[in-house]
């Protein structure tokens, strides 16, 4: 599905404003249906959207859809990839705007909006607000979002 | 001239928008300011003079209506206004939101004219609304696809009907993505009400990438019928008030338990492709923070709880997941046992590109075994009426 590994740890001082993070995420109906197998009953009437064109054609969808909560994780991957290892979720916010479809070429975008260099040089966490996004192959942005990151600090190492 | 700040479903806050601005000049885009317009929303008290003042910027604000041709930016407008309309009404009359604009001393402005049901264009074309008193639609729109937006600049050439671009941003990344040049300077709302009102100014829609040095205005761009279509209208308008269970709104019940186990965090990283070695190398985690493995944050969207008091809301055919809110307070190690707390926190409406659209949002207060929040995750769900 995704064609980067994680990235390489990241530390507060280091970041800039405008720096940006891309990888391509192609979520397959396998995918789908992995993910699927790890929360939704098979015999959930309402999963039929996520794997089949008929279910999708009910709902008055074009395609069979990649489920919310699975583009959700996406999103967050997408956050602690570009995190690294040491890097932590504060928060997250993320507005579906349009469905992702199976098999949807996504660039996966995390871009750096905000360092808040007065909280961490007060003695505070070190937070990072990011814009994360996908765009699929048709110049759309399905899902967008942003979120708020604690980084490590190369001075407490 | 389009763009709204934190409340709502916007990611984004002013001072947010600001340091971008800052960032973006440095880069070589030219971007003035920006004019916040809330949806549905005019707090008349708030002013950003001095904190735009800090970052050399002009920050003015208006507000988004919804009208019964979609979403329309108002600007500068007076007291009349305001209290002519119940600004929570998805469906006002929009002869009446641009006449009492711009008799107030203000102007109304189509919104992204192009985008399916919130912007004019569909309503012209199937209900052959004339667009009287709209002198100025948005016809370059950052949240619309570039057919949208054509079709919004072929129905503006049409009528004769001037043009503004505007970036609709809701995250601070994606501000100036499509502006407005203006040839007068523009420093108080006062001023932009001026231009926008008089037929000999000069306003040009235009694109963040040409606002660079030596970049050109494109005298033409490509045209629908050379792009791909792209919409999606479902639904239909409807307009009768929302009956649901208010009682239940704010009642938070148990939801359940999860055991968090090593294969079900496994499990996970396989399903989402997930290599961070935080998560799935137990040799790398047991030097790292936590001194051991943890779970990804995400799996939480895996879990199943039980759902709080249904609100029963007498709308709709189907639902999808329309947005998430969600904050992780402490890491959830393998081993742990969270309890699920759930609660309907709000019920609301809106219009969208498919018509009237009614948002549950449910949250869950995960709590481990000490007691502890470990996280607490909103979805809004958007319910649709599907033909």
């Amino acid at each position: 599905m995704t064609d980067t590994a994680t990235g390489a740890q990241r530390y507060f001082e280091e970041v800039e404003i405008g720096e940006e993070y891309i990888q391509t995420q192609v979520p397959s109906r396998e995918n789908v249906l992995e993910f699927l197998s790890t929360w939704s009953d098979p015999g959930d009437e309402t999963r039929g959207r996520f794997t089949d064109q008929a279910g999708a054609d009910k709902d008055g969808l074009q395609k069979p859809i990649v489920p919310g909560n699975m583009s959700a994780s996406m999103i967050t991957r997408l956050v602690t990839d570009w995190a690294g290892p040491l890097g932590r979720i504060v928060s997250l916010d993320i507005s579906f705007r349009r469905p992702v479809q199976h098999n949807d070429q996504l660039t996966c975008l995390a871009l750096v909006t905000e360092r808040d260099d007065d909280l961490a040089d007060a003695g505070g966490p070190a937070i990072v607000s990011i814009d994360v996004s996908f765009e699929n192959e048709r110049g759309e942005k399905p899902v967008q979002g942003t979120a708020q990151v604690e980084l490590p600090r190369r001075d407490a190492e | 001239m389009h763009s709204v700040d934190g409340s709502d479903d916007a990611g984004a806050h002013v001072e947010g928008y600001l340091k971008w601005i800052s960032s973006r000049r440095k880069k070589g885009f030219k971007i003035d300011g920006f004019v916040l317009t809330e949806h549905r929303n005019y707090d008349q008290s708030l002013n950003y003079d001095e904190l735009a003042s800090r970052y050399d910027a002009i920050v003015l604000r208006g507000i988004e209506v919804e009208t019964d041709i979609g979403h329309v930016l108002v600007y500068g407008a007076g007291s009349a206004f305001f209290e002519s309309f119940d600004l929570s009404d998805i469906s006002l009359p929009y002869e009446d939101v641009f006449r009492v604009a711009w008799d107030s001393g203000g102007i109304a402005v189509g919104a992204h004219a192009g985008r399916p049901r919130i912007g004019a264009l569909e309503h012209v074309d199937e209900r052959n609304v004339t667009l009287k008193g709209v002198g100025v639609l948005e016809t370059l729109n950052g949240g619309s696809n570039d057919f949208e937006n054509a079709r919004a600049h072929e129905l503006a050439s049409t009528k004769n009907i001037r043009e503004i671009g505007g970036s609709d941003s809701h995250f601070v990344s994606t501000l100036g993505a499509c502006l407005t040049r203006f040839e007068e300077q523009v420093s108080s709302i006062s001023e932009l009400v001026k231009i926008l009102r008089s037929s000999s100014s000069q306003f040009v829609p235009l694109k963040l990438e040409e606002t660079l040095p030596g970049a050109d205005i494109p005298e033409s761009r490509p045209s629908s019928e050379q792009l791909i279509p792209h919409t999606s209208g479902q639904g239909e308008l409807g307009g009768e008030e929302l009956e649901y269970d208010r009682s239940v709104v704010g009642k938070e019940v148990f939801g359940g338990k999860l055991e968090v186990t090593s294969d079900a965090i496994s499990k996970y990283c396989d399903a989402i492709d997930e290599t961070n070695p935080i998560y799935v190398d137990s040799n790398f985690a047991k030097t790292g923070p936590y001194a051991g493995i943890i779970a990804p944050p995400g799996i939480l969207q895996t879990a199943q709880v039980g759902s709080p008091p249904d609100p029963e809301v007498k709308f709709g055919t189907t639902q999808f997941m329309a947005g998430s809110h969600q904050e992780y307070l402490l890491p959830i190690r393998p081993d742990d046992t969270l309890e699920a707390y759930v609660q309907v926190k709000e019920v609301y409406e809106k219009t969208g590109r498919s018509g009237r659209m009614v948002f549950i949002v449910r949250q869950t207060r995960w709590a481990n075994q000490f007691g502890e929040n470990v996280a607490l995750l909103e979805t809004s769900m958007v319910i649709r009426q599907i033909q």
